[in-house]
């Protein structure tokens, strides 16, 4: 029998999204592989309030913005990145 | 390798001016430049009652430490180096951010100021909340500058398992 390998990730969330879901972290589980995309589409499926803000949250692994064709792996540290407001 | 001629900080007391000016002083340098972001008390014409800022404090600790390092690179010259940002509520007209930096001649002094200011709004991972006095809703308000884009990207990626 194979056993599907998957990946489970912790996802700290600011700002926005994080008073849009009333939590500071959600817990994802994604393929063994998988890339920054899908972990945006696996959020975006399971959140509408994810959804609503789509190609305007960046992510973070490791404490810097990544692209979207990066691969992930157990125990990144992930975020949600909103538009910055810094200043 | 961190600078020991950098001061980076996150706090959430009032940002004390004259203790970050003492800061970057230094007889090699002719001048010390200051900027100071100051919380306004108007936004696109709504009152602003109060602003208050988040971080994902250990990212940006790093982007400031990232972006001091930059400085240093484009600017050769610094001698030292303050980054502040304040977090937390943030009462009108009270400091919010703050970028200093001394040089032994005032031109570098001055663009140090002005691109660490502009990277910090770009790329460190703070947030502002601005809350109104006409009863409108709060909102979370971007920077023009930030790398992360606003309204108008509502696309997912169109990467999906590929590749």
């Amino acid at each position: 029998m194979i056993v599907p390998v998957s990946l489970q990730l912790e996802v700290l969330l600011f700002a926005g999204v994080r008073e849009a879901l009333g939590r500071d972290r959600l817990s994802v589980q994604l393929d063994e592989g998988a890339r920054v995309a899908d972990l945006l589409w696996a959020l975006a499926e399971a959140h509408p309030e994810i959804a609503a803000r789509r190609g305007s949250l960046g992510v973070a692994v490791n404490q810097s913005l990544a692209p979207h064709g990066q691969r992930l792996a157990s125990g990144d540290e992930v975020a949600l990145i909103p538009p910055l407001g810094g200043g | 390798m961190a600078d020991l001629r950098d001061w980076i900080e996150l706090c959430a007391e009032p940002i004390d001016v004259g203790a970050a000016y003492a800061r970057v002083v230094d007889p090699a340098c002719g001048g010390v430049c200051l900027f100071v972001g100051t919380t306004r008390d108007t936004h696109g014409g709504r009152p602003v009652e109060e602003l208050a800022y988040e971080a994902y404090q250990a990212m940006a600790e790093q982007e400031l430490r990232g972006l001091a390092a930059e400085l240093r690179a484009r600017y050769p010259d610094l001698v030292k180096l303050c980054l502040i940002h304040r977090l937390g509520v943030v009462p009108l007209a009270q400091a919010s951010v703050l970028i200093a930096a001394s040089t032994p001649h005032r031109p570098e002094a001055f663009a140090a100021c002005r691109a660490g200011i502009d990277e910090l709004k770009a790329r460190v991972p703070i947030w502002k909340r601005e809350s109104y006095r006409d009863g409108s809703d709060p909102s979370w308000v971007a920077n023009a500058e930030s790398l992360v884009p606003g309204q108008g990207s509502d696309e997912l990626p169109a990467l999906r398992g590929t590749q």
